[in-house]
């Protein structure tokens, strides 16, 4: 005997299609449809956006090509241990015009929401793009010497954009 | 008016209809055994009928690419600690090889293995053929093509940009079109079932794949048209489903290898049944703990975390129900490698629910979100269910084959090296998750924080000491997966002969009265 024969139908697959259904539909509706609905979360955001001129733009598409957001976030989360990265915490406006976000899910490297603010000058974070290590001795991120010099120059327009404070 | 005759009369227009339709099936049907059929026999390779064709093309290709994800985790973890490794090659670089080793190893390894499972135990458990095994066998090849393509983009770096969901959307559409091809094979499978009513894999395949095309196909393909929050949002949809899905399909497999490698029932159905469904309600809510604190809406939050701790029921149900079955059988679990690998594969399971729940948790967030925790959480979850697939692996390809397996002593050394190996890992990420945040916070006294660029430096040494931990562990699950895939090869080339077993044909082929 089988041993998956069972004496009572536990589920036919009707019922367990509709029910999967069912479970998503719900699901949908409260943490997607709802939300994304939320004027809060678009127009009537909080929080003022990044602005970036055609280099910066540029620079922009280089740091999602590299794949910088698998290990810098751009998020000042709402929490007692973020609350020395920025002047406050990140609110929805600062995202409303960027398609990808960016804010990331993992730090192997320092959260970058207000590194402008923090920055020096273009040719210093050039230089450290190339050889971080020269710069910081210990620092795990990599070497991005393979980039062209305008390449990298954009890179850093696109980051020193990233400013909270005023001005 | 003619007078009515009695026993005869003229067919109505439907009846008319549905005879010339089957008329015209005949004839395509004798047109296609006369045309089309004898050019596809020509290639029986590429398009094979054989039972269990599509299950060993998925098996062998999940194994390849588990292996090569392997290895791209392996080099991820050493570059984390010396960043100058191959440092001068662009589609080398970090951040490219991390977008493409998730891919790997979500949609080249779990995916194409449990698509595999699915082919040989659906048939099993329904006692009818798979509906197509050309077709099986073509979507396995289509997405393995679909899968190296992916790759080598996010290796040049065309990404989507959004994290857990990079590839870009050409490869999007042809993964959903793969999702599509392979429910369209299992669910007609199950329609035409002899057996009246589903074991408990077949629920879990059942829901996996209506649950995966659904959301991955929303999630990838919304979310690039929506900006800042709403993209993350619909993103977090997305991954939630993926990965209920692929879990579902994990946990479904280890529920058919279990009681056939024991002989033993299931302990209780109805404790499955509780699993099954707490887990399809739960699971798809789960995708905004990617974002607690952040700047999405806080009840988002507040649902994420609870239905995470809630994820603790389905995850109880299996592990009683396994370790239950097993009650009467614990010595099948030294001499079957199987069972072996679902028990380790159970704890395996629990320990990525405890870590989720847990690390949801707003007091946790704090310290550990946005941390190596969250590496802690997907290498628990991924082993749990790798072990799940190399335990079917191990039950089921020998048999396909017809080949006693080679060595269970090597099977039980891969068993515990692996077993430690992911231990190391998931224990050594989960510290430094824990020692990140705490160092970020301690920094907070002093009058620049810790967090910011120039004295990152301070969490780089603190951590540092678990990263490297971590290349060990991942060298050790790196080498166990190499003696699976010894054993496997010399199972092929040396084993015993031994009896193919293939899937139960009932042949009387009366129609299956289908519950709606």
């Amino acid at each position: 005997m089988s041993p998956f024969r069972s004496e009572r139908g536990a589920a036919g697959p009707g019922a367990i299609a509709g029910g999967t259904i069912l479970c998503l539909l719900v699901a949908f509706f409260v943490t997607v449809l709802l939300p994304i609905t939320d004027s809060a979360n678009r127009d009537a955001a909080n929080g003022k956006p990044h602005t970036y001129d055609q280099v910066a733009l540029n620079g922009r598409s280089l740091y999602i090509r590299e794949g910088c957001f698998e290990c810098h976030t751009q998020q000042v989360r709402n929490t007692f241990s973020d609350s020395g990265l920025g002047p406050a915490p990140s609110e929805a406006g600062l995202y409303k015009n960027e398609a990808p976000n960016l804010i990331g899910v993992i730090r192997f490297g320092p959260d970058l929401t207000c590194f402008g603010d923090r920055a020096g000058e273009p040719a210093a974070i050039v230089r450290h793009l190339r050889n971080p290590e020269a710069v910081h001795h210990d620092s795990t991120m990599p070497h991005y010497s393979y980039l062209t010099t305008k390449e990298l120059q954009a890179l850093a327009a696109y980051l020193l954009r990233l400013r909270c404070k005023e001005g | 008016m003619p007078p009515k005759k009695r026993g005869v009369r003229p067919p109505t227009l439907g009846e008319a209809m549905r005879a010339r339709q089957a008329e015209m099936k005949a004839r395509v049907e004798k047109m296609r055994l006369r045309f089309v059929e004898p050019i596809l026999a020509r290639f029986p390779r590429i398009l094979p009928t054989k039972p269990d064709s599509a299950a060993k093309y998925a098996i062998v290709s999940s194994l390849v690419w588990f292996t090569v994800g392997l290895l791209m985790a392996l080099l991820l973890a050493v570059k984390l600690v010396f960043p100058r490794l191959l440092a001068p090659f662009p589609w080398m670089s970090f951040g490219r090889l991390a977008a493409a080793e998730a891919a790997v190893m979500t949609w080249g390894a779990l995916f194409t293995g449990f698509v595999g499972a699915m082919f040989a135990i659906v048939p099993r458990t329904t006692g009818t053929k798979l509906w197509s095994e050309r077709i099986g066998a073509q979507t396995i090849m289509l997405h393995d093509q679909v899968v190296l393509a992916g790759v080598v983009l996010l290796l040049i770096g065309r990404t989507q940009g959004i994290g857990g969901l990079e590839l870009p959307w050409p490869i999007d559409i042809l993964i959903v079109n793969v999702m599509l091809m392979v429910m369209q094979n299992v669910v007609a499978t199950i329609v035409r079932r002899r057996e009246r009513t589903l074991a408990p894999p077949l629920w879990y395949f059942l829901a996996a794949v209506i649950v995966m095309p659904v959301t991955y196909a929303f999630g990838n393909l919304a979310a690039p048209w929506y900006f800042g929050v709403n993209q993350q949002i619909v993103s977090g949809f997305a991954l939630a489903g993926t990965a209920a899905g692929i879990t579902m399909l994990g946990v479904g497999t280890a529920y058919y290898v279990l009681p056939k490698a024991t002989g033993q029932p299931i302990y209780s159905e109805r404790v499955a049944l509780v699993g099954f469904w707490s887990f399809v309600f739960a699971a798809p809510w789960i995708g905004q703990i990617q974002s607690i604190f952040g700047p999405s809406q806080d009840y988002l939050e507040t649902t994420a975390i609870a239905f995470a701790g809630w994820l603790l029921i389905p995850a109880l149900c299996v592990f009683v129900n396994f370790w239950g079955t097993l009650r009467d059988a614990w010595d099948k679990a030294i001499s079957e490698p199987a069972v072996k690998f679902v028990v380790g594969g159970s704890l395996f399971l629990l320990f990525a629910t405890v870590l989720i729940g847990v690390g949801s948790l707003r007091s946790m967030q704090d310290v550990v979100g946005l941390t190596p925790w969250g590496i802690a959480t997907e290498t628990a979850l991924a082993g749990g269910l790798g072990f799940f697939l190399v335990a079917f692996i191990y039950h089921q390809f020998p048999k396909m084959i017809g080949r006693a397996l080679h060595s269970t002593l090597l099977a039980t050394r891969q068993f515990w090296i692996q077993t430690i190996g992911l231990l190391t890992v998931v224990v050594s990420m989960s510290i430094a998750g824990v020692v990140q945040g705490d160092v970020q916070i301690s920094g907070l006294k002093s009058a620049a924080p810790v967090s910011l660029g120039n004295r990152w430096e301070i969490i780089t040494e603190a951590v540092r000491p678990y990263f490297i931990i971590r290349i060990a562990g991942g060298a050790l699950v790196a080498f166990g997966f190499f003696i699976l895939i010894t054993n496997l090869i010399r199972t092929v080339t040396l084993g015993a002969d031994a009896d193919v077993e293939l899937p139960v044909i009932e042949s009387e082929p009366e129609p299956v009265a289908v519950p709606a």
